[in-house]
């Protein structure tokens, strides 16, 4: 029994101490197999700087990397990931770039000219490759390179808008910077019908062939669906790029180092180095930037990151991302039938509180965050406050109400219970939205203490967002209320039309103005961007007026660097170049 | 003569009552020996009279009763447990505020005694003690409904497994080794997340799926044992069919266990609903729930009391039920050989 | 012995398979495979036709059990369907990390838990008996994420006050830093390792009591006392061995609770752990990982019951399997 007793304590022990040294040898044998396959990172991770200071010294940055990419090839369905498409951002360029105030800047075309036939672009004549050390040419050739890639049919493409409207037969090459392409002006039924091909021009031609151009000599060969799953590199495993830097390793789980290329075209970047470490949790970001372990970060807007907003030596910037929370105000048969009167609109609007619900919701870590008075552009100097006119006032809303409604409460009034009956029909409205989402749990209670304060009753419904809400309450247009979040991919705005478009699968709301549609229409051929931005004006103004949809806000973007990093301008996420968009401005101030 | 069993501490199996039992109508002797001081039951009625003592005859469950009673630790707890479930079955009374009676002027206070904030404010204004009191009505009602159904549940599964034997016995055992073998967090979790839609009785429901094991192994193991026994064997001889059996007369040798069980999963179904809720898979808001509102404290971590009371009140609960199924343990269990004041 | 532990195993490879089976179905239908890619409207239905066919997923679900379990053979649990990358790196990565906090707290709390429960026992009723049994309520009363979430508030609390680092409150390694047994990962895993001790540590310490107490008052004992042994050598020599038998299975046993609770401290510390992987892939509806961690979990829980049984068989020389 003794014996038997020792036996097994040694055995035990010789576990534990097994299991420990398992814990370090496995690690270090993944350190080893690691090492083996890809040791580039590691190594020039050793050589980087621990301190700022010594970093500044030695002009590398290191960007906080809160999601490891699958893959760079970006454009294909599995690996479009959007910290990929942040590493990829200062390596592979595109046509056009759009700066953080939703201009598009050409890049990699001197000019682009399009109209109603044809598409044409002009290459920069010093738009080069970087492959492997070898300079080559950007040429048209790469164009229709990539056009043929997200045409393929088996090809995993992620979205392929617009390039649908190019016909793949027609396509004029003048020498080797000059390529104009042909929109479609017919398409085969079955593939009309699949959507695999579309008629007639496409006018947000700008972003087409950004942010992705791909380098037809360098992938000769290779397979566009397994493409750049573990570099970015050309059929012989060199790196390659066309932007301000060249991505010369990438360690899964560890991160990506870039460092300049000589080749590219504009002015010499003010780094040398700029390094994306993995750092998955938010908390161990906000520890390293307060600690200067990273020079910046990115990170997705939560609570804990007022621990920086006010910290010394740190510039703590918030902007508009392109993700806007917006109340639908159904108008269709199915509805509560006041929400089809003007009236009972206005008064909606005008008795919540944006103000103080971005406050309680964003204060505390997104302090600049504003509401939303724009629907058709979110900013820059296209954006015009159209919806302003509808911030919070309840002692309007109450006069509205008033005017059409009896039984309310005659001012506004905290835990109000008297609800306003108009035309026989009681102001109560189910209000639907997305469960397990705390900002909307929040803001549902909010709307209601604030519209039942001036007589009108909201019952919320929250619904699981992608299978029963998003998926069957919203196209079906039974709802009276919802309120969810649009993610632009664009900062054109064409994206949205289907969303204001009389009958179209997107209008949701049931809104129908044949005004706005004529708007739509002629917007959708012009290709003069005055003119057409004064259109979309105009539909802005119109929209703010009908009040289909109620703008609340956009999500903030959160971009943190350190206070000695220059040229850091922040661009917005759901436009999916990011933070690096200018990574060429970028430099140590000394 | 009365038949209930007449023995002051060792009270095993229930006797059957006289309807079912030969012609002579004698008692069943008691299962166990006693101190000796006591003399066979048939003698007891002249040995009091002669020692000029009253025969009071008691059952076993005033015999539990009384040793529950006397049993210091859980009548704390049970004096705990009125006291904050009788908060949470009467919140619409007790709690100062509605829970979701926001204020967006007064944020993140602390405990203060303005306004009757005595457990302070969350991030929008909302009194923290009204919510608690309402997440201590959801966690009574989410750890009642998993108790009860899983209890039936068990009991059920146990019985037939136990009774029945063989076939049904091996299948019923391999589905409850099943259970077991899985990670119970794991698969709890993901019920939760897949199936659960953040509404409570879905998650009770989940949560009962799985608690019923435990009852489930001991109820066969008693019916296991008992149904070898003679008066099982003169019940089926007079003709009863088996549910009558197994509810007449193996099934009340079970509730001890079940009972004591039944209590103690109560407590293990709040704290498992508060991780489930505190990882963000279990009941969601706005549905107030103690694990919900703990995980509220942890995106201000300046503001200690948003986590500091939910959690506190989950361990008091647990503290709570856990004296009293001590105290019921004791109360019901025939091998103790003292009764722990 | 050998037969018995051959026919449990046996035993369990159907347990296994039935569980994963039922795991799979149950994962298939009621989760949102491609959730990720679906959600994404910009991506086209012609793409999610060729994304799903590459991944079998336009098959009934029966045969993709099968097409998951030759996955699980000839590629190591498969692909993750959210990110489309092999789910075994991410798999002995995190599990190592998760085995150093286990490890290490289990043997804390062995060891205190084992001490303290001889202690007790020996010094019954005693103040120090008396305090750690109150103390041994608390720690089965406390819920795992309440001490954590108290602990790591506490922690960032003195930092911001004092600047001062004594733990970390998250990850597992400061930015730059790998090493797995450096003073930077201790100082970031001594609060999770705490968070899961404490439980632990109640439990063994109640059953070391308990077991004590029976062995102390059995007959070997009073005849090893009656010989006129000393306390000490009865204590150490008779009591403790006997007395460990069963603590030593409940340890065993107590793995698919540790398991849990590494799924809760992990999630609060975030540390890149099996338990933050799990939780990470139910947020994202990443379904075979998710059957990757409960396919991994469900033979290390079936395991260490082997484990546990064979143990109490091997220590008692009372107990004959056959």
């Amino acid at each position: 029994m003794h014996r038997r007793f020792w036996a097994l304590a040694l055995v035990g022990a010789a576990v534990v101490a097994l299991a420990a040294s398992a814990t370090a040898t496995a690690r270090s044998a993944a350190q080893r197999t690691a090492a083996l396959k890809a040791a580039p990172f590691a190594e020039s991770w050793a050589k980087v700087p621990r301190t700022p200071a010594g970093r500044a010294a030695k002009s590398v940055l290191v960007f906080g990397d809160e999601q490891d990419p699958s893959g760079f090839n970006t454009l294909q369905a599995t690996q479009s990931s959007a910290w990929a498409q942040y590493e990829l951002s200062p390596v592979i360029r595109g046509a056009f770039i759009t700066d953080d105030q939703g201009n598009y800047i050409p890049d990699l075309v001197s000019s682009a000219v399009a109209n109603k036939t044809s598409l044409t672009y002009n290459i920069r004549p010093n738009a080069f490759w970087n492959w492997g050390g070898k300079k080559l040419p950007v040429t048209a050739q790469d164009f229709k390179y990539t056009l043929d890639q997200l045409l393929n049919p088996n090809n995993q493409v992620t979205s392929n808008t617009g390039y649908i409207n190019i016909d793949p037969s027609k396509t004029k090459i003048t020498g080797t910077k000059k390529i104009t392409f042909f929109w479609n002006t017919s398409c085969p039924a079955d593939k009309l019908a699949a959507g695999t091909c579309a008629v007639g021009p496409f006018v947000s031609y700008r972003d087409l062939f950004s942010p992705v151009v791909y380098p037809s000599a360098a992938l000769q060969g290779l397979d566009f669906n397994t493409l750049w799953g573990n570099c970015v590199c050309g059929s012989d495993g060199k790196p390659i790029s066309d932007g301000p830097f060249i991505l010369t390793n990438w360690t899964k789980g560890s991160g990506t180092t870039e460092v300049v290329n000589p080749f590219w075209y504009g002015k010499k970047p003010g780094l040398k180095e700029l390094d994306w470490k993995f750092t998955p949790d938010t908390n161990t970001e906000i520890q390293a930037m307060r600690g200067g372990e990273l020079d910046a970060i990115y990170p997705s807007p939560q609570t804990a990151l007022s621990q920086l907003v006010n910290q010394p030596g740190l510039v703590y910037n918030t902007n508009r991302a392109f993700i806007m929370e917006h109340i639908d105000v159904q108008q269709g048969p199915d509805s509560n039938p006041l929400l089809h009167q003007l009236w009972m609109r206005q008064a909606i609007f005008l008795g919540i509180n944006r103000v103080a619900l971005i406050k309680a919701l964003f204060s505390s870590y997104a302090p600049g965050t504003k509401p939303l008075n724009s629907l058709e552009y979110i900013l820059g100097p296209a954006a015009k406050p159209d919806f302003a006119k509808w911030s919070s006032a309840p002692g309007k809303a109450l006069a509205l109400l008033k005017a059409h409604c009896t039984g309310g409460p005659s001012k506004p009034t905290r835990g109000n219970t008297a609800i306003w009956t108009c035309n026989g029909t009681k102001a109560e409205f189910k209000y639907y939205t997305t469960t397990g989402n705390a900002r909307r749990a929040t803001s549902t209670l909010i709307w209601q203490q604030q519209l039942g304060a001036i007589g009108i009753q909201i019952d919320p419904v929250f619904q699981p967002g992608p299978t029963v809400l998003f998926a069957q309450t919203l196209p079906s247009h039974k709802y009276d209320l919802a309120e969810y979040a649009y993610v632009f991919g664009t900062a054109d705005p064409s994206g949205n039309d289907s969303v204001y478009k009389c009958g179209s699968p997107g209008d949701f709301t049931s809104y129908c103005n044949k005004t706005v549609d004529k708007l739509l229409a002629s917007a959708g051929t012009d290709f003069n961007p005055t003119t057409r931005q004064a259109t979309y004006q105009k539909i802005d103004q119109q929209l703010a007026v009908d009040l289909p949809i109620i703008p609340l806000y956009t999500y903030p973007s959160i971009l943190v660097y350190k206070k000695a990093i220059q040229g850091m301008q922040h661009s917005n996420a759901s436009l999916s170049i990011g933070p690096a968009w200018n990574a060429e401005d970028w430099s140590w101030s000394s | 003569m009365s038949c209930t069993g007449s023995s002051i501490r060792a009270f095993g199996m229930t006797e059957p009552t006289p309807a079912h039992l030969g012609p002579s109508g004698t008692v069943a002797p008691v299962e166990q020996a006693v101190d000796g001081i006591i003399p066979a039951p048939d003698r007891l009625e002249e040995a009091t009279a002669a020692a000029g003592l009253e025969l009071q005859v008691r059952s076993q469950w005033s015999y539990a009763r009384r040793r529950f009673l006397r049993h210091r630790l859980a009548m704390v707890g049970l004096f705990g447990l009125v006291v904050i479930f009788g908060a949470g079955i009467f919140a619409n009374f007790v709690a100062p505020y509605s829970p979701n009676a926001l204020d967006l002027t007064n944020i993140l206070h602390g405990p203060t005694s303005i306004g009757h904030h005595w457990l302070g404010t969350d991030e929008i204004g909302r009194d923290y003690l009204s919510r608690i009191i309402w997440g201590v009505r959801t966690s009574l009602e989410v750890g009642v409904f998993v108790a009860v159904v899983s209890s039936i549940v068990g009991l059920a599964i146990g019985a037939v497994a136990g009774y029945y034997g063989g076939l049904i016995d091996n299948l019923l055992m391999r589905l409850t080794d099943l259970v077991l073998t899985l990670p119970a967090l794991a698969i709890l979790l993901t019920a939760a997340a897949l199936l659960g839609q953040g509404n409570q009785w879905r998650v009770s429901f989940i949560l009962a799926g799985f608690f019923w094991t435990g009852i489930a192994r001991i109820v066969r193991g008693v019916f296991l044992s008992l149904r070898e026994k003679e008066y099982v064997e003169a019940a089926k001889a007079s003709g009863a069919g088996d549910i009558r059996i197994m509810f007449r007369h193996i099934l009340p040798n079970t509730l001890g266990p079940v009972i004591v069980n039944g209590t103690i999963a109560v407590a293990v179904a709040i704290i498992t609903e508060a991780a489930l809720s505190f990882l963000g898979f279990g009941i969601k808001p706005p549905t107030p729930s103690l694990g919900s509102l703990t995980a509220g404290g942890q995106t201000n971590p300046q503001q200690w009391w948003l986590t500091l009371f939910p959690g506190l009140t989950i361990v008091l609960i647990t503290l709570c039920v856990n004296f009293v199924g001590d105290g019921l343990r004791d109360a019901l269990d025939p091998q103790q050989r003292r009764v722990r004041a | 012995m050998l037969t018995y532990i051959a026919r449990r195993i046996l035993y369990s490879i159907p347990v296994l398979f039935l569980s994963t089976f039922l795991s799979f179905i149950f994962v298939s239908y009621a989760g949102n495979p491609l959730g990720a890619l679906r959600a994404n409207p910009r991506v086209s239905q012609h793409t999610l036709q060729l994304v799903a066919h590459h991944n079998h997923l336009d098959k009934p679900v029966v045969i993709r059990y099968f097409y998951w379990l030759q996955e699980v053979f000839t590629h190591k649990l498969g692909n993750s369907l959210l990110t489309f990358q092999p789910i075994w790196p991410d798999v002995t990565r995190t599990i190592g990390h998760t085995a150093q906090v286990i490890v290490i707290s289990e043997s804390l709390a062995i060891l205190l838990g084992v001490a303290v429960g001889i202690f007790s026992a020996i010094k019954q009723y005693s103040v120090f008996d008396y305090t750690f049994t109150s103390l041994s309520f608390l720690g089965f009363a406390m819920p795992t994420f309440w001490l954590g979430l108290l602990l790591q508030i506490l922690f960032v609390d003195i930092y911001l006050h004092w600047n001062v680092r004594i733990f970390y409150t998250s990850g597992l390694n400061s930015p730059g830093t790998t090493a797995t047994w450096s003073i930077d990962r201790l100082q970031h895993i001594a609060l999770p390792v705490v968070t899961l001790c404490v439980v632990s540590f109640a439990l063994y310490s109640r059953y070391m009591r308990a077991s004590m107490l029976d062995v102390i008052n059995s007959d070997y004992v009073r005849t090893a006392r009656a010989k006129g042994l000393p306390e000490w050598r009865v204590i150490t020599r008779h009591v403790v061995r006997n007395a460990l038998i069963p603590v030593v299975t409940v340890a065993a046993l107590n793995l698919g609770g540790l398991l849990g609770g590494a799924i809760v401290t992990e999630t609060i510390f975030s540390l890149d752990g099996f338990g933050y992987y799990f939780i990470n892939s139910l947020q994202n509806s990443d379904l075979y990982a998710v059957m990757a961690y409960l396919v991994v979990t469900s033979i290390i829980i079936i395991v260490f019951n082997l484990v546990a049984d064979v143990l109490y068989g091997f220590l008692d020389p009372r107990i004959r399997y056959d």
